[in-house]
């Protein structure tokens, strides 16, 4: 039982009754609290703004390429046009004008039947989000159109729905359109892959395994760095050191990899030059015909062919050209390309060789028709991980291309190129790593003419 | 409670899409300007809590229905805020807006936990709670009355020798307690003296319930009958202490995080204005 006595009227006489007149300690350092923000606040952005001008007030870093003009706001954000005086006027436009760009960029048309209504160039490279490169644009950007494409005049010319690479791409049009027909026509080649890459080939110097390198190089630029375009596979640097165009025993000098025609006169000169200056050996021959030695190589005539013994000198140089065109056009050049000429096929009479007609080939450089490619960022790759058809091909008119489920083995859509970083194992994947919206010209520069000083730091 | 989860749900219904299908989202679009001018309404409408509570005999709606009011759609701020800025603060100036939303909206959450839970605990273990500012006073006051029933202990062991003493009491005699009434004086200098005189008075033994108990049951031992009612009341007094030094400690708790609350909620709402100045500026 409490011993001191505790009425309510007790208890109310010990209070104080002036307390409210007085800010209670913890109330009152709330309100300094407070004063000391705001002013702390003020006093930043005051000093943001005399140090970075503007730019203090920036939504975020510029791009690495922009951020030289970081603190020149008004370089991109172009005043106000007051045409209509009636409006409130900020001094500034929030969004940047497509002008503004264009005063720097060049910047081509997506396609001819662009119009009006085209996209401003800030919709898509969105500035103000970090260093991130702005080409990259997002997939939405691209996608607000290719998810369901409507061609103002009705032709579809690329596929109609494209949502993303990693599971709404399709096939790469070599692969998906191509018919066999129109392969053969494209790459009037008999090539065979699979056996070029079998080990221990018989090469000029002795036993030879080729590997993908020894043929296909990239494009060099000017200062000796791959562009990342795989160069035509060229006769001269990859396949004449095994494949001889020698045509004649007597004759060092080999065949050029050129027209027919052009073929057929350096023979008919070489031969004669040969016989002219080695009278001998012609006589020789005449007496004992055909008394030639083998060529090197894996040369094979026609059993059927039988070439007449010559009398005269003239027809000794007749029927040794006519011998060596055989030898070129069914045992060289026939090798790799089909003959065209009807009259091949039919008996003919050794003083009339029917030239050979080369089919055409019409091998693309670019097999992507809509898309770029680098084959120096895969560098890191073997060759044959994506080409892998490569190593079993026998046929000229295989596409080796790789099939766009090897691409997503790493480009599996799983990254976004909004955010300056990549989700660990997972290539880019998005649309604009290998389409060109403004063209497949590289969007230049145009000269400004700004001075340093308007671009630098205040 | 139901405007603001309905309204994060059409915030979230309009947001997904828009995220989705937007090249980059960010507070320069059309929608999340929307959400920007949004997240700055409900913030201006928070901060006017303090001015309404600056005038109370307004009559501009209940003082209950202004802090729910404040607490839920100021909380609807943050998902305003980082709808507009797509979860994204890139620049400066954003980045110290962004966080400043964070930290005056979580500050507010444990303020408001701490509002609803403690009274009750106040209630519960301080039934001699009184207002906070008078403490001070009543403290006062406690080591006065200490003192006084300090003195009547000595009065009531020699009624003889005190004021009002009568010769029939110092003829009966009292049993000399002498050494033990000095003890119980030197216990009340050195250690109640002190404790009643100093807010929480860490180092003192007093604030240990049971010590104090065991101290006063000894005294009582120690002394007759008659002198047990000023020393019980001093151990009352004690207690007394004892609660109101814990009601100081809760209601700190209570009103500390307005110390944080408070000066974050200004800075907001100045650099806030600043950014949606600039936004339509440039």
């Amino acid at each position: 039982m409490a011993i001191r006595q505790r009425t309510t009227k007790l208890v109310a006489r010990r209070h104080d009754l002036n307390y409210f007149k007085r800010m209670s300690p913890l109330r009152a350092w709330q309100w300094w609290l407070a004063a000391v923000a705001l002013v702390g606040a003020g006093l930043w952005f005051g000093g943001s703004t005399l140090v970075q001008g503007s730019s203090a007030l920036s939504a975020g870093p510029l791009s690495a390429s922009h951020a030289v003009m970081g603190q020149r706001c008004e370089l991109c954000h172009v005043p106000v046009v007051e045409a209509t005086s009636w409006t409130p006027s900020f001094g500034m436009r929030r969004k940047v004008p497509d002008s503004a760009c264009l005063a720097c960029h060049i910047a081509e048309p997506h396609h001819p039947m662009e119009t009006a209504d085209k996209p401003t160039c800030g919709s898509c490279h969105v500035e103000h989000a970090g260093a991130m490169h702005l080409a990259a644009v997002a997939d939405s950007s691209c996608t607000q159109c290719h998810a369901k494409l409507e061609p103002r005049d009705g032709v579809l010319r690329v596929a109609a729905s494209v949502k993303n690479f990693g599971n709404d791409h399709p096939e790469f049009r070599p692969l998906r359109e191509a018919a066999d027909a129109d392969r053969s026509a494209a790459f009037a080649l008999r090539f065979n892959h699979a056996g070029h890459m079998k080990a221990g080939l018989t090469g000029p110097h002795g036993v030879v395994t080729l590997e993908c390198s020894t043929c296909h190089v990239a494009v060099l630029n000017a200062n000796g760095r791959s562009t990342g375009v795989m160069a035509p596979v060229n006769f001269e640097k990859s396949c004449r050191t095994c494949h001889s165009l020698q045509f004649d025993a007597h004759v060092a000098a080999e065949a050029p990899h050129d027209t027919p025609e052009k073929v057929r006169a350096f023979v008919a000169q070489a031969v004669a030059s040969f016989a002219q200056e080695h009278p001998e050996v012609v006589d020789a021959e005449l007496k004992h015909w055909p008394a030639e030695a083998p060529l090197p190589g894996k040369t094979v005539l026609p059993a059927s062919v039988v070439l007449p013994p010559p009398h005269t000198r003239a027809e000794w140089v007749s029927n040794r050209t006519a011998h060596a065109e055989m030898i070129l056009w069914r045992g060289k050049c026939g090798v790799c390309h089909r003959d065209l000429n009807p009259e091949s096929r039919m008996p003919y009479a050794p003083s009339a060789i029917p030239l050979m007609k080369v089919e055409a080939s019409a091998q693309p450089q670019h097999w992507f028709t809509a898309a770029v490619f680098s084959h120096a960022a895969h560098d890191a790759v073997k060759c044959e991980e994506c080409h892998a058809k490569a190593l079993t091909s026998s046929n000229g008119t295989d596409v080796l291309m790789p099939e766009i489920a090897t691409c997503r083995r790493c480009h599996d859509g799983r990254s976004s190129p909004e955010g300056p970083a990549l989700k660990a194992g997972h290539a880019e994947s998005g649309c604009f790593l290998c389409h060109l919206y403004h063209g497949r010209q590289k969007p230049g520069l145009t000269p400004a003419g700004f001075k340093l000083e308007q671009m630098a730091k205040r | 409670m139901i405007v603001t989860v309905a309204a994060m749900l059409v915030g979230a219904a309009i947001y997904v899409p828009y995220a989705r299908y937007t090249a980059v989202p960010g507070g320069g679009t059309s929608i999340g300007l929307m959400f920007g001018a949004l997240a700055l309404g409900l913030m201006l409408f928070a901060a006017l809590l303090s001015v309404r509570k600056r005038f109370p005999i307004w009559r501009i709606g209940r003082a209950k229905i202004w802090m729910r009011a404040h607490l839920w759609l100021g909380f609807l701020a943050l998902p305003m805020v980082l709808f507009h800025a797509a979860f994204h603060a890139r620049g400066t100036l954003t980045a110290i807006l962004m966080w400043l939303t964070i930290i005056v909206v979580g500050s507010g959450i444990a303020g408001a936990w701490l509002q609803h839970t403690l009274p009750t605990k106040m209630y519960r273990e301080v039934p001699f709670e009184t207002i906070y500012d008078q403490i001070p006073v009543i403290r006062g006051q406690l080591a006065a009355e200490a003192r006084d029933r300090a003195t009547e202990v000595n009065q009531r062991l020699a009624p003889g020798v005190g004021p009002g003493a009568t010769v029939v009491d110092t003829l009966l005699g009292i049993p000399d307690l002498q050494a033990e009434t000095e003890g119980f004086q030197r216990f009340v200098e050195r250690e109640v003296g002190p404790y009643l005189s100093v807010e929480q008075a860490r180092r003192s033994s007093l604030r240990n319930r049971e010590w104090t108990r065991e101290q006063f049951d000894n005294f009582r031992r120690q002394f007759p009958q008659t002198a047990w009612d000023p020393i019980t009341a001093i151990e009352e007094i004690c207690d007394e202490k004892r609660q109101l030094d814990h009601q100081a400690r809760l209601h700190r708790l209570l009103h500390a995080w307005l110390l944080v609350h408070l000066p974050c909620s200004a800075a907001l709402i100045l650099l806030a204005i600043i950014h949606a100045i600039g936004a339509l500026r440039f």
